[in-house]
């Protein structure tokens, strides 16, 4: 990537070799189909309005079925993966646990990508001081334990300063505070590589021949950033993305089941520490759906996050 | 050499009073009350003061921070709150569980993933290095907690292979620890094999190994002897930077296994507020971590002379 | 290199197929109580026992003077370190207890010889002095506070000499000045001492039986200072063995310990107590007339997760179990036994809780000193859904803060609690809009209230309450936050009053109403003990009232006018009183669960071959996962191995 090839867009060449493996192609579609099941959940949300489907018991919605845990039967969608303990349905809940996922996921990814490519190309291009700094920061935020960390962080989310201004967000109605509360505890912590990664990165791009020459063509420092220096390290921001996407919804169910996770709505995450209570009852059910839901999406966000590097990155073949 | 040492040495200070400032900081803010732990339900308010001023909670966080960097540098952090125990005991009487747990998996996880990362590089492209590399992107794609909660219950409870919870001192250990070291290493090995096959796959692309083969060597002296020797660097670089986390060990596997060691330690105090633990323990943290960073970069240098330190 | 490896590989195999034992007490001999812990316990200091936990594992050792009846209910109080129970004199002030006299401490490295004395009245009178030292920080002053004669006014010297002292320079350690005299602790003879009280405290010989008051000899506190937390010395019938905070605590049997047996109430009719035939049919009367302790050990692990304890208990190395009380309806589906157990011939006891879940508000606040508000959110919530979905059933709706099995209980309807627990969402949207707030809307800025729910810790069911209580005051047009607070932030806040609703459970120290109901009464606000921070002068009025008055109707009406005053005004919405279950294997003996009081150690038994044939039976390792899992991988990697070499 460190020679930029004029003649032929890098990406349509990366789309390219990324196709030429069918499981990759197959398991972005399964991907694609898990955003628009979390799309299609946040819709109904919105078009049904509180209380949420997901929120009724069965026999609410005059379904003739006990409010406790049944198996799954085949006798009605909404039955398929078994009901909870109160009754509610375990299918409606791994849905709004997708769009859960997601939520975390990608936000939890955007944030902390923004942090460590703001800091990463500021470092990285204007050096000296500014560079040290930075520096100095990623270092200082590796070296804390990282329980440490997050658990700190967690707590201070909740209720400190952050707390309050996420209040006064209009999102605050769609996105609960614990939802939040992961996604910020996620991109504070999990900046750190790629920051270093793009820093390393740029000061490479730095000394290019064709970036002096932007120079002394007398264009803007933002614009050469933006215009040729963010198109040569986009690679390692997408890779990064889908793997800072995994460790975000794999941490949300480590959060919560530490309580300082989701707690106004059904997560995966929640789903899978309510088990450590069922599994005992003999109740499997809402630990398989969302321990496997959450295992397929991580799977295809796993394999494609690797096509991509392997086809984005041309040395690795 | 000496001049990169101390460099960085140099450097790990301010690293480390910033570590200093952020943990203290995050409790300033997010911290409970620990004079309301110690008090119980009904005290008297002007008990809470007095309290509150033996603790040092009124001084400013300014005199707090220096007090803090002053039991830093005297190594001695006090007792716990939550308990009156030096914090020095509670290190020692939880190092040992905690070690026990996370040296035989680190070394075990670590050998088993070097040797299966090289005989699938050897394989590359066959079956079996794809069934391998497939089990290892499915085995990190299962939360960690659901291995905890499977494994407990189907090894321990369903077929009684292990007992379910506890800890014993001495030798004893080896039982108890036997399925949390086994889950730590189903966890790890996942990563590690996918990054150690990397590693060792980008040097058989090398022209030496070409060269090599071009003299006749045989594959396995070729993997053994050239490739080995050469990707032996990120490995070892890798696991030294590995070793400072396992003195905080895994919690979550302490907490479910009822092992008594420094990761259930840490995670309480840091529930409790219990500031003399946690301060102890992320200074520790980060002490090693910034130690065992140098030394990687030591062993980076001592064994790639083409690397020169700086 | 091959026989080498087939030679490690099946090394490895016939380790794990020898190796595999899932007991998790190798090694152990005799009759040793298993007790699993769902919370780490904080210390053996008795002036700092107020958790459960804590309560727990401080029982073997140590005794007061008086302690609960093992199976007497409703509950009676019964002489232990004391030889009888005390002479009270006409005006209710002055209290003379006789010690026993064979009573000695617990062998211990502290004593100069190793041997532990005999007990006499001084360390009774040292021991609650020490109780009352400003410098113990003792978490159960409020008990003692302003009810002994002179007790307040040697702990406020002893606060300012202190002080004096410290500032000239002086060492002050934690028992300074301890050998003052306190007036209304008056020393008799060795076996003999009188307690002056400053007004009539019915409640007093309830705290006798508390863990604050125990006894313990100073030779132990001078000896491990600080750590004498960790080490506990009393005259109990269990001394320890081992104690690691994070982990367990080992007791063994005292082999000093002074003749005490077993109620035989068939032998002696003298030892009697009201329903002791349906006590002798549970079969907990087994060991009747034999000598205490029957154990020779216990061995209390902390088990902070409950699906390890659940299985635990569930292959019989648990030998009783208390299934959480937060989340019964995840752990026993409808209350009721898993056909498992049933097959393992365990035993359930239930019993209501003596204690109350309430949301408390905090009326100091802007919005929440509104009282109709109040009512309106009292209304507007559905308790009987907590009931049947969180609780499964099992858990009483509470009109009042009072729980059945205590005088001042009410089952009937109170203005704004309804046995039914059923909401009343018209009554309440009136109220509401009646308070100055129709539909939930301030009419000041036009938007809608807002409220911040402040829930403690993580589980379960404290999350599905916040869910359901966020929901209902949706209904209401009221907004709610939740926050997750850990238990020393959630008490923070209350201290500073920096909260407006919060969910709360309060269990009782001993059982007369008075202990809740002091929660309300105004001089305990913030930053004392009554978070609410309630002001009622028809309340105050009464709890003085009700205060120095003895056990009788009248006091039960007072109690009952307050409890209405907290239905009527809702500082307070009670929530429920919790049905609690107690599982117990069948080989557990003498073991009648209370939750005000944990000397039920004292009578247990198990019977240990039962015990280690059921437990063999049930844990039989099942190897063929071994053959079926392991054995194909390590052969693949040998074989792959062997091939590349």
């Amino acid at each position: 990537m460190s020679t930029p090839d004029y003649g032929e867009s890098p990406w349509r060449a990366a789309w390219i070799r990324f196709r030429r493996d069918p499981v990759a192609v197959g398991f972005l579609a399964l991907f694609m189909a898990y955003f628009g099941v979390a799309v299609l959940a946040q819709l109904v949300e919105l078009w049904d309005g509180a209380p949420f489907l997901y929120e009724l018991n069965l026999s609410d919605m005059g379904m003739d079925v006990p409010e406790t845990a049944t198996a799954p039967e085949l006798s009605h969608p909404l039955r398929w993966l078994g009901t909870t303990s109160a009754g509610k349905s375990v299918i409606l809940r791994v849905f709004h646990g997708t769009k859960v996922a997601f939520v975390v996921g990608s936000c939890g990814a955007g944030l902390s990508v923004i942090i460590g490519l703001t800091l990463g190309l500021v470092g990285g291009w204007f050096g000296r001081t500014i560079d040290e700094i930075i520096v100095y920061i990623y270092s200082t935020v590796a070296s804390v334990p990282y329980l440490l960390l997050m658990l700190a962080l967690a707590f201070v989310v909740r209720q400190g300063p952050i707390a309050a201004y996420y209040r006064s967000f209009a999102f605050s109605e769609f996105v609960s505070l614990g939802l939040f509360n992961i996604v910020v505890v996620i991109g504070l912590t999990s900046w750190v590589t790629l920051c270093r990664l793009i820093r390393a990165e740029v000061k490479k791009v730095r000394e290019l021949e064709y970036v002096h020459a932007a120079r002394a063509l007398g264009l803007s420092d933002t614009r050469i950033l933006f215009k040729h220096v963010l198109p040569n390290v986009f690679h390692l921001v997408i890779i990064n993305f889908s793997l800072t996407f995994v460790t975000a919804i794999k941490s949300e169910v480590i959060l919560t089941f530490l309580g300082v996770g989701v707690d106004r709505e059904p997560s995966w995450g929640q789903m899978i520490s309510d088990a450590r209570s069922e599994l005992m009852q003999g109740v499997w059910w809402p630990l398989a759906a969302s321990g496997i839901a959450l295992f397929v999406l991580t799977l295809s966000v796993n394999y494609v996050g690797d096509a991509l590097r392997d086809a984005l990155d041309p040395r690795l073949k | 050499m000496i001049q990169f040492l101390t460099r960085r040495l140099l450097y790990s200070i301010p690293v480390l009073l910033g570590v200093a400032f952020i943990s203290l900081y995050l409790f300033h803010v997010a911290g409970g009350d620990p004079v309301a732990m110690k008090l119980g339900k009904a005290p008297d308010p002007a008990e809470v003061e007095a309290l509150r001023l033996e603790l040092g909670l009124h001084d400013s966080f300014f005199i707090q921070y220096i007090s803090f960097l002053r039991q830093f540098l005297s190594l001695d952090f006090g007792t716990s709150w939550a308990d009156d125990t030096p914090v020095r005991d509670i290190f020692i009487r939880g190092l040992m569980p905690t070690l026990s747990l996370s040296l035989p998996a680190f070394v075990l996880g670590s050998m088993i993933s070097v040797t299966v990362s090289l005989v699938v590089a050897f394989y590359r492209g066959s079956l079996i290095d794809k069934a391998v590399t497939a089990m290892a992107i499915a085995g990190i794609s299962v939360s960690s907690l659901i291995y905890i909660l499977l494994g407990q219950w189907v090894l321990a409870d369903r077929w009684k292979l292990f007992p379910i919870w506890g800890y014993e001192y001495g030798p004893g250990a080896v039982f108890f620890v036997a399925l949390p070291v086994l889950i730590w290493i189903t966890l790890s090995v996942g990563t590690d094999v996918r990054y150690f096959r990397t590693v060792v796959l980008e040097e058989i692309s090398r022209d030496y190994v070409r060269t090599a083969r071009a003299k006749g060597l045989s594959e396995a002296r070729v993997l053994f002897g050239h490739v080995l020797s050469n990707s032996a660097i990120p490995i070892i670089t890798r696991l030294t930077i590995a070793i400072p986390f396992l003195v905080t060990g895994s919690f979550l596997l302490e907490i479910f296994f009822g092992i008594p060691g420094l990761g259930s330690t840490l995670y309480t105090a840091i529930q409790n507020s219990d500031l003399p633990v946690v301060k102890a323990f992320t200074m520790l943290g980060a002490v090693l971590y910034v130690a065992f960073n140098i030394l990687a970069d030591l062993l980076y240098a001592w064994f790639d002379p083409r690397i020169r330190l700086s | 290199m091959k026989q080498l490896l087939s030679g490690l590989c099946a090394l490895l195999i016939f380790c794990m197929s020898v190796g595999c034992s899932p007991d998790p007490y190798p090694g152990e001999t005799g009759r040793i109580l298993h007790v699993g812990l769902r919370v780490l316990p904080k210390s053996f200091d008795p002036p700092q026992i107020e958790d459960e936990s804590s309560g727990k594992i401080s029982a073997p050792v140590y005794e007061g003077l008086l302690s609960y009846h093992p199976f007497a209910r409703p509950y009676t109080l019964q002489p232990s370190l004391a030889a009888s129970l005390p002479e009270v004199s006409e005006d209710a002030l002055t209290y003379t207890f006789h010690l026993k006299r064979d009573v000695t401490f617990h062998d211990n490295e502290c004593f100069a010889d190793g041997q532990g004395r005999e007990m006499v009245a001084e360390d009774v009178l040292w021991a609650w002095k020490r109780f009352a030292h400003p410098a113990t920080h003792s978490k159960g002053w409020w008990l003692f506070d302003g009810k002994v004669k002179g007790l307040n006014e040697w702990r406020d010297t002893l606060k300012t000499d202190m002080t004096k002292a410290r500032d000239n320079g002086e060492e002050v350690g934690p028992l300074w000045g301890i050998e003052r005299d306190v007036p209304g602790f008056e020393w008799i003879d060795e076996y003999t001492l009188r307690v002056h009280l400053a007004k009539p405290y019915p409640q007093f010989l309830w705290v006798l039986a508390m863990q604050y008051t125990s006894v313990y000899p100073k030779e132990a506190v001078e000896y491990y200072g600080s750590q004498f937390r960790n080490n506990p010395v009393g005259t109990g019938p269990f001394m320890m063995k081992e104690y690691n905070p994070v982990y367990r605590a080992v007791f063994k049997a005292n082999p000093e310990y002074r003749e005490v047996r077993f109620p035989n109430p068939e032998a002696n009719p003298a030892e009697r107590w009201d329903g002791w035939q349906d006590d002798r049919d549970a079969g907990l009367l087994h060991d009747a007339g034999k000598t205490i302790p029957l154990l020779d050990g216990i061995e209390m692990r902390f088990m902070l997760e409950d699906q390890p304890r659940w299985l635990y208990f569930s292959n019989g190395y648990l030998d009783f179990m208390n299934p959480p009380k937060d989340n019964i309806a995840e752990a026993m589906p409808m209350g009721e036994l898993s056909q498992v157990l049933i097959d393992r011939g365990v035993r359930m006891n239930k019993w209501t809780e003596l204690g109350t879940v309430y949301g408390c508000l905090n009326t100091e606040d802007e919005l929440l000193q509104n009282v109709g508000v109040r009512r309106a959110m009292a209304l507007a919530y559905d308790h009987r859904w907590t009931v049947d979905n969180l609780y499964g059933g099992q858990a009483l709706v509470a009109t009042s803060p009072v729980p059945p099995g205590v005088a001042g209980y009410d089952p009937d309807d109170l203005p704004y609690h309804t046995r039914s627990g059923l909401a009343d969402l018209d009554r309440a949207k009136k109220l509401l809009a009646d308070a100055g707030y129709p539909n939930g809307v301030d009419p000041k800025t036009g938007k809608a209230l807002h409220l911040t729910f402040e829930s403690s810790g993580s589980g379960v069911t404290q999350r599905h309450f916040a869910a359901r209580f966020k929901d209902e005051m949706r209904r209401l047009g009221i907004q709610v936050d939740v926050v997750v607070n850990t238990f020393p932030q959630m008490v923070d806040k209350m201290r500073k009053k920096q909260f407006q609703v919060a969910g709360l459970a309060w269990g009782f120290d001993y059982p007369d109403a008075q202990n809740i109901l002091q929660l309300l009464y105004g001089p305990n606000a913030s930053p004392g003990i009554g978070a609410a921070n309630f002001q009622s002068d028809t309340f105050d009025a009464l709890y003085e009232e009700a205060s120095i008055l003895g056990d009788s109707p009248e006091r039960t009406r007072l109690y009952e006018q307050m409890a209405h005053i907290v239905s009527d005004e809702v500082p307070w919405i009670t929530r429920a009183h919790r049905i609690r279950p107690n599982l117990q294997h069948r080989w557990l003996f003498g073991f009648k669960y209370t939750e005000v009081n944990d000397q039920y150690w004292h009578y247990v038994n198990v019977d240990e071959a039962e015990r280690r044939n059921a437990v063999e039976a049930w844990n039989q390792p099942t190897l063929w996962p071994i053959f079926v899992f392991f054995v194909p991988i390590l052969g693949l990697l040998g074989y792959s191995i062997r091939r590349s070499i």
